[in-house]
Order: C-alpha cells, then sequence, then structure tokens
C-alpha cells in the first residue's frame, strides 16, 4: 500500500508532505513539538487537517483541496494508530483490547478471543492476557496497543514515538515487536531519534516546525544530510564551504580534508561530521600556536574559534551534552563526542577539534 | 420548610424590649398591620412577628422556641401548646370555606357538587389538614361528593394550583382568596355550617407576659376587630 | 492529613451524622410495625420507589447523552451550557416546582401542546416522575462528564481507527470506562429522586396512590402523627442509605483517570 500525504494544519503550523512506498517503513524525525503527532492524526483522520490529500494506493482517503471535499472517516481507512498516550481500553483486560481489534475486522467472539491469544502469545505477552491496563509497565502497555492495531490488520500502521517514555528495559522488547510489525506493513514511526529511524526505516523524513526538509533514503539522509537542521538531528554537524581539490574550504579560510570529487571545485559543498569521529584536545588561548580567525565570530563576540591548519579547528566550548557514556561537547564550529574520564573542559574554555579522515564532501 | 419572617421592624436605639409573636399564614396581612398600631401604642417595644403553618408553629413552640403570643389558625393546634399557655385562649376571628376558581369562572361553578364533574379538575386541603377536615365536613353536611385530583396539604397550595391554572377549582377559606391573583370566589351554599376558629393565647415560654397580654388585648378589641373584618374574617 | 483537620473532620460528621441519629432517637419503637405497615405507608413506599426508580432510568438514557456531549463539545459557550444544566441543583425545591409549572403545566409553554396531544400531566404519577426527573438529572450529568474528563473521545478515536463502527465503540469501549461513573451518577440520581419533594408538591400535587411519594407522605403525617412522621422519615433514610451503602463507591478510586494508569 503506497501513501501519499499532504498535511496542513494551520493552528498547529503544520504543512508537511511525504511519501512511502508500499511495505515500507518511513521514519518521520523530528524534535518534540515539531508536529509529528499531528501528521500522523490526520492520515489516521482522528483529526481533521485545513486541506491537504491523503491517498493510498492512489485512491484518496480524503481530499480536501478538491472543490468538492472527500472524508473518509477513520473507520473506513484501514490505518491503525498507536499513540503515546494511554491507548489501551481501561475497562477491557488484555485479551479483550485485542479482541477488539480483531472483532472489527468482522471475527466472531469465540473466534476473536482464540485469534487474539494467538497474537499476543506472538509478541510473548500471553501470560497478561486477563490484567486490565491499570495493571501493566508502560513498555508491556505499549506493546499491547501495537499488537492491538495488528489485530485489526491494517493497509497502514501509524506508530506515534513508539519508544518515548518506555525504560531500557523495556524497549528491547518493544523494538523487536515494532521491528516485526513494520517488517509486515506499510508503516510509519515517528521519533526524535535518529538511531531509531537507522534501524527501523528504509525512509526517513526530516520534519522541522511543520515541514518536511527532507526526505529520502535512511542511510543517505542521515550520513549525508543537507540541511542543518537535519544534520542535527542526525546527531551531526553540518560544516559549509567550497569544494576545493581533496578538501572542503569553509568561509573562514579552515581547510577540511574531504573527498571532493562529486563536486564541482569552487561549488558550494558541505561535509556532515559525526562528533563520535572528532578528537578534542584542551588548548591555552593565548597559546603561541597559529591565531585564530576571530572576524567571522558571531556578532560583537571576539572569540577564538576558526582556522588553525589542516583539519585542525579552534573552538571554544559553548555547551556540555550527556550522551550515555560520553559527553558531547559542543563548540561554535565542531562537536566532539569526549569519554566521561577524559573530560577535561568546561563551557567557555578554549579546545582544539581535530577533524576525522574520511569525509565526503556534496551539495547541500 | 419555609418560616414565613414578616414584619421584623428593624430594631432601634430606642427598642429595649421585643415581642415575638407567632401567627397563622393566613394573618400575615392582617398582623403586619395590628404590629404597626401596636408599635405606635408602645414605642418602646419591637414587635417580631413568625408566620407559618399553624402546626409546624405550634411543633417549634413545643420544642421550645420563644413565642410570647400564639395566634393559631385552629384550635386543635392551640390544644397542642396547651401546656404552654399562660392564660385560656381566646377566640379572635372565624373563617368560612369558599370555592375558588379562575377568574371569569368559566367553567360556571356554581358550588361544591359541581367539584365532581368530568370536565373540572378540582383540588383540596388533604383531610390531615384543619382546611382539609372542614371541607370534608362541608361536604358531608352539603351532601356533596368531591372528586378532587390531590389532596394538598396547605391551603396555599390549593390556592397555588388554582391560580396557576392545574386546577380549575378548589376549596379555600374566604380569607385566602384575596392573597391570589387571577382567581375569583364562588360562595358555597351552607359554608357557614362549618366555622373555623382561631384562637389566640399568651404563652408562658416567653419573657414578655405583660405585653403579650396587651397584644392579645389589641387583637380583641375594637381595633383588632376591624381589621379583621376588613380582610373578610368573621367575628367569634 | 495534617493534625488539625482532624477536629473539622470530626465536627463535619457530627453536623451530618447528630440530626440523624435524633431523629432515629425519636422513634417510637412500640408502634414502629403499626406506622410503617399503614396502607397510606405502603402506598407511598411504593409509590416512591416505583416514580425513583423510572426517573433514574430516564436520567440514565438522556443524563449520560448529555455529560458525553458536554465533555466533548469544544465551545467558549461550555461553561455556561454547563451551569444552567445544573441550575435543578440550586433551585429552591418550590422554584424548581414552579418552574416546572411554566413550562409543562395546563398554561406551561409545553402544557397545551401537551393537552392537545391528550397528554395530562396534571395530578398524574408521570408528573412526578417528570419532577423527579428535573432535579436528579444533573447528578447523572455531572458524573459522566467528569468522567470523561480531558481524555474524552481518545478512545473512540483510536477505537475508529481499528474498524470499528461507532456503535460497537460506545457499547465496548465507552460504556465499559464509564461503568463506575455511571453507578455513581445512578445511586445519587436514584437518591435525589427518592427525596424529592419540593417540586413534586408544587408541581405535581398529592394524591394517595397516584402522586403522593413518601416525603409528602412524611410532610402530611407531621400535621396530624408527628410519630408517624419520624417513622416514616426513617424509613426513607434507611433506603437512601442502603442504597448508596451498597454501590456508591467515591469516583477517583475507581475509574479509569486514578491511579492505576
Amino acid at each position: 500500500m503506497s501513501l501519499e500525504a499532504q498535511v496542513t494544519v494551520a493552528s498547529r503550523g503544520v504543512d508537511a508532505r511525504l511519501a512511502i512506498d508500499a511495505g515500507s517503513t518511513l521514519a518521520l524525525l523530528g524534535p518534540n513539538g515539531s508536529g509529528k503527532s499531528t501528521v500522523l492524526a490526520a492520515i489516521a483522520g482522528t483529526v481533521r487537517p485545513d486541506a491537504g490529500r491523503v491517498a493510498l494506493d492512489g485512491l484518496p482517503l480524503h481530499d480536501l483541496d478538491a472543490r468538492r471535499t472527500a472524508w473518509t472517516p477513520p473507520r473506513r481507512r484501514g490505518i491503525a494508530l498507536v499513540t503515546q498516550g494511554h491507548d489501551l481500553f481501561p475497562a477491557l483486560t488484555v485479551l479483550d483490547n485485542v479482541a477488539f481489534g480483531v472483532r472489527a475486522r468482522g471475527v466472531r467472539r469465540a473466534d476473536a478471543r482464540d485469534e487474539s491469544q494467538h497474537w499476543l502469545a506472538r509478541a510473548g505477552l500471553g501470560d497478561l492476557a486477563e490484567r486490565l491496563p491499570r495493571d501493566l509497565s508502560g513498555g508491556q502497555a505499549r506493546r499491547v496497543a501495537i499488537v492491538r492495531a495488528l489485530a485489526s490488520q491494517p493497509r497502514v500502521l501509524l506508530l506515534d514515538e513508539p519508544f518515548a517514555g518506555v525504560d531500557v528495559e523495556a524497549a528491547t522488547a518493544l523494538r523487536l515487536l515494532v521491528a516485526e510489525a513494520a517488517a509486515d506493513v506499510t508503516t510509519v514511526i515517528t521519533t526524535h531519534d535518529a538511531l531509531d529511524a537507522h534501524l527501523l526505516a528504509s525512509e526517513v523524513a526530516v520534519l522541522e516546525t511543520g515541514r518536511v526538509v527532507e526526505q529520502g533514503v535512511t542511510a543517505e539522509v542521515l550520513t549525508r544530510p543537507r540541511t542543518r537542521f537535519a544534520a542535527a538531528v542526525a546527531g551531526r554537524v553540518l560544516v559549509a564551504g567550497r569544494a576545493a581539490p581533496g578538501a572542503l574550504v569553509t568561509a573562514d579560510g579552515l581547510r577540511v580534508p574531504a573527498d571532493s570529487s562529486g563536486v564541482p571545485d569552487g561549488s558550494e559543498a558541505v561535509v556532515a561530521v559525526a562528533p563520535a569521529a572528532v578528537g578534542m584536545t584542551a588548548r591555552t588561548p593565548d597559546s603561541s600556536e597559529p591565531t585564530a580567525l576571530t572576524s567571522r565570530a558571531p556578532a560583537g563576540r571576539a572569540v577564538d574559534t576558526g582556522k588553525a591548519g589542516d583539519g585542525v579547528v579552534h573552538d571554544v566550548v559553548a555547551a556540555l551534552e550527556p550522551r550515555g557514556d560520553v559527553v558531547r561537547v559542543r563548540g561554535r564550529l565542531l562537536a566532539a563526542d569526549v569519554a566521561v574520564a577524559d573530560l577535561a573542559v568546561g563551557v567557555g574554555d578554549a579546545v582544539r577539534f581535530t577533524v576525522p579522515q574520511g569525509l565526503v564532501a556534496y551539495r547541500p | 420548610m419555609t418560616l414565613v419572617l414578616a414584619g421584623c421592624s428593624t430594631a432601634s436605639a430606642g427598642d429595649d424590649r421585643v415581642l415575638t409573636v407567632y401567627a397563622a399564614a393566613s394573618l400575615t396581612d392582617v398582623f403586619a398591620q395590628l404590629e404597626e398600631a401596636y408599635e405606635a401604642e408602645h414605642p418602646h417595644v419591637d414587635v417580631v412577628v413568625v408566620h407559618g403553618g399553624s402546626a409546624e408553629l405550634a411543633a417549634t413552640i413545643v420544642e421550645g422556641a420563644p413565642a410570647d403570643v400564639f395566634a393559631s389558625a385552629n384550635e386543635a393546634q392551640m390544644e397542642a401548646v396547651q401546656e404552654l399557655t399562660a392564660a385560656p385562649p381566646t377566640i379572635f376571628a372565624t373563617n368560612t370555606l369558599t370555592l375558588v376558581v379562575e377568574d371569569g369562572n368559566p367553567l360556571r361553578l356554581a358550588g361544591l357538587d359541581d367539584l365532581a364533574r368530568e370536565d373540572v379538575v378540582s383540588v383540596v386541603c388533604a383531610p390531615q389538614v384543619p382546611c382539609g377536615a372542614a371541607t370534608l365536613e362541608l361536604a358531608a353536611a352539603e351532601g356533596a361528593t368531591l372528586a378532587p385530583s390531590s389532596q394538598e396539604s396547605s391551603v396555599t397550595d390549593v390556592l397555588g394550583k388554582v391560580a396557576a391554572g392545574q386546577a380549575d377549582a378548589g376549596v379555600v377559606y374566604v380569607t385566602d382568596v384575596a392573597r391570589a391573583s387571577g382567581v375569583e370566589q364562588v360562595e358555597i351554599d351552607g359554608a357557614a355550617a362549618v366555622v373555623n376558629s382561631y384562637p389566640i393565647a399568651p404563652m408562658s415560654g416567653g419573657e414578655s407576659l405583660d405585653l403579650a397580654a396587651s397584644f392579645v388585648d389589641l387583637v380583641l378589641g375594637d381595633a383588632g376587630q376591624r381589621v379583621l373584618a376588613e380582610a373578610g374574617f368573621g367575628s367569634p | 492529613m495534617p493534625r488539625w483537620m482532624a477536629p473539622l473532620a470530626v465536627l463535619a460528621a457530627t453536623v451530618v451524622l447528630l440530626p440523624i441519629v435524633a431523629t432515629v432517637a425519636r422513634l417510637d419503637w412500640s408502634r414502629l410495625p403499626e406506622l410503617l405497615t399503614a396502607p397510606a405507608a405502603l402506598d407511598a413506599l411504593g409509590l416512591s420507589l416505583a416514580t425513583a426508580a423510572i426517573s433514574t432510568c430516564l436520567c440514565l438514557m438522556l443524563g449520560l447523552p448529555l455529560g458525553y456531549a458536554l465533555a466533548t463539545w469544544r465551545s467558549r459557550f461550555k461553561p455556561a451550557v454547563r451551569a444552567l444544566v445544573l441550575a435543578p441543583l440550586v433551585l429552591p425545591p418550590v422554584v424548581g416546582g414552579l418552574a416546572l409549572l411554566y413550562a409543562f403545566g395546563r398554561r406551561g409553554l409545553l402544557g397545551g401542546a401537551l393537552e392537545d396531544a391528550g397528554l395530562s400531566l396534571a395530578f398524574t404519577t408521570a408528573a412526578v416522575v417528570v419532577a423527579q426527573t428535573f432535579v436528579a438529572m444533573p447528578f447523572m450529568v455531572l458524573a459522566t462528564e467528569s468522567a470523561l474528563g480531558a481524555q474524552a473521545g481518545h478512545h473512540e478515536a483510536l477505537a475508529g481507527t481499528l474498524g470499528a463502527s461507532r456503535s460497537t465503540t460506545l457499547w465496548h469501549v465507552t460504556l465499559p470506562a464509564l461503568r463506575p461513573a455511571l453507578i455513581t451518577g445512578t445511586v445519587l440520581a436514584f437518591a435525589r429522586a427518592l427525596g424529592e419533594f419540593g417540586a413534586t408538591l408544587t408541581f405535581a400535587g398529592s394524591m394517595p396512590g397516584v402522586t403522593r411519594t413518601l416525603p409528602l407522605e412524611i410532610y402530611l403525617q407531621r400535621e396530624t402523627d408527628a410519630d408517624a412522621a419520624v417513622a416514616l422519615a426513617v424509613l426513607l433514610v434507611a433506603v437512601a442509605v442502603t442504597v448508596v451503602a451498597l454501590a456508591y463507591r467515591p469516583l477517583s478510586a475507581r475509574t479509569p483517570a486514578g491511579a492505576g494508569r
């Protein structure tokens, strides 16, 4: 089932277009508040957008742009939605929740219970069949909600931040289930985590304040983002400049060694740098080393950043972000992931970043 | 249950004594005038009149309410407070029953007999309350059959049903008809045979026995009787 | 609970319980069987239970949709509409009766139309039911609306995405989730209907076996036989307390909006 959607919800600043091939999985990637949930709700039909069109295999589910608007109610779309909220019907047991999804297909009550039991067993949730939703953990409830959605045998499955608010241990089982589900049915998953997109989706669409700024094959978009925003979402730092033989040269004159064979010399190019690959050492700002450029620093702030030689950048620490075992040291131009034990700098300290080898320059 | 507090004049600096009078609801207008007259004669006395159904008033007096004077709409309720009276009760007014109908008497009702007509919705007081007992007594004396749609617990409720148009006719006291708008009275033949008597007595529970006695005198005297007659009450 | 609140809680309990205890203390136990089995008392009790049951069913059938509509309705007029719907809670009983007269009385807004249709409510048992439904409805509306709360519509929307029809969703999702609130609303509505007095007196009248419910009988008995009134009052309280004790649980303890989620 290929899905095309153009969703406009003015009150939430959403104006997004996306498309997904039959049977594949699309990750809708964006930070909280970028409008991901609204896009899903509009596709499912639980929110009526102001304008736009959603079509499944070329047949419109709704078309609010046409002169005679068309609207298919959610129950006739065959699109199941799993939200971040409390999805399970509180008065029904786990089994009855799943059976609801089965019976909605027209299966008789007794058969629906048997089939639901089977669905739960497949997901390793058989033991929970007789529990009420309030007696489940957040991760368990999310899994049951996904199983229920699958049990309704939808043409498209929409999962809104399936891993949000679920603790790490529970997330393992959940990831497995989502991966299985996504393998079976055309799926859209929203997430703010590029890693999830990598693991689960063949395609990714990056959403910035309600607009899709990039869409493409996951590996392509995430390793070679074209916009600063997409790079940030993908956890990379984008360095812009012009292509030169064997390098990218920034406007400041900083030379970053990179394979620039794909871009004509002198034309605009970018490299995406993974902070994990960037080296960092502390530095004294008044050392006798080559002076940094200060002219291009943000207005009014004569800071000590910029060129220090090929592949070496002088920078000042702007922020420290904990990320698991490492701390992301964010400078004004670059960032580096540093092991917690090795961290010897604070905000405002001068540092020297070493750009990794093997970067590829490409058109922005 | 609403106790109608009426005629409570604002206590001024000169008032150093209070006279509390418990009076049946049907006496509201009359006692407002009597209160004024009494206070004119006794400038240092503030008369507080508490109105309510006689049974209700009697019950609160038995429970210890500080009444100086009790004016009841029937003798039974005066008997209920017998042990608390400071002097034997005296009948100060009488009242008789009448039909009350919509203004203009569209159904042309002429007497109790018409209340049993198929096209007439009538209401009366329940036999348990004095006006109901009196109504039954009158119907028996007249040989009339009643077919009420409702047996109300007070004259006010009977009057209200007729005034609101829910009922076409009701049996109430003569003095009640003046209290409602949009209704008029149809005299009942032989109504004089069933007379409801209003007794009054000073109460021993109060602290102003002398004032109570003089208030009772006012009610029984010419001035009081004149006001009562104007309101349609009969004299004993 | 802070310690200083304890005496206040005791005081509150006293304010409520003492009059009830005092009423029970007034009972003339030796006459009790005779008073409670008097035909007038049994008639009134039977009528009260029957009318209160019918009114409660009406409240359930009508109050549930209204509460649901209020919970899901998005409008700036909602607070005003809600306040008006709850007006019977604050209307003095007699005023409630007058209001019903103005609406359904023989000379009321709808009275003429009803009369023409051969549906005169005046002095009928149906009038008692109307009065009780009028005063008890807000309890059902409130219980439904507050149980749905901010989550209203969420589960119904999801049920839709699973392919379920609206009535399937109503029966299998909405109503089961509302069950605790409906029980609470039903019990409160029944208790309120059972105790209804003022509006019935003013609107329906008082005829033994037709419109004279237990509260009206108590009011009338008080005129002649205070012992009988007390006995019937205790009976009324006993019925209501039993119903509430059996069925009522505080909303928060059982609704899905509670701690379990």
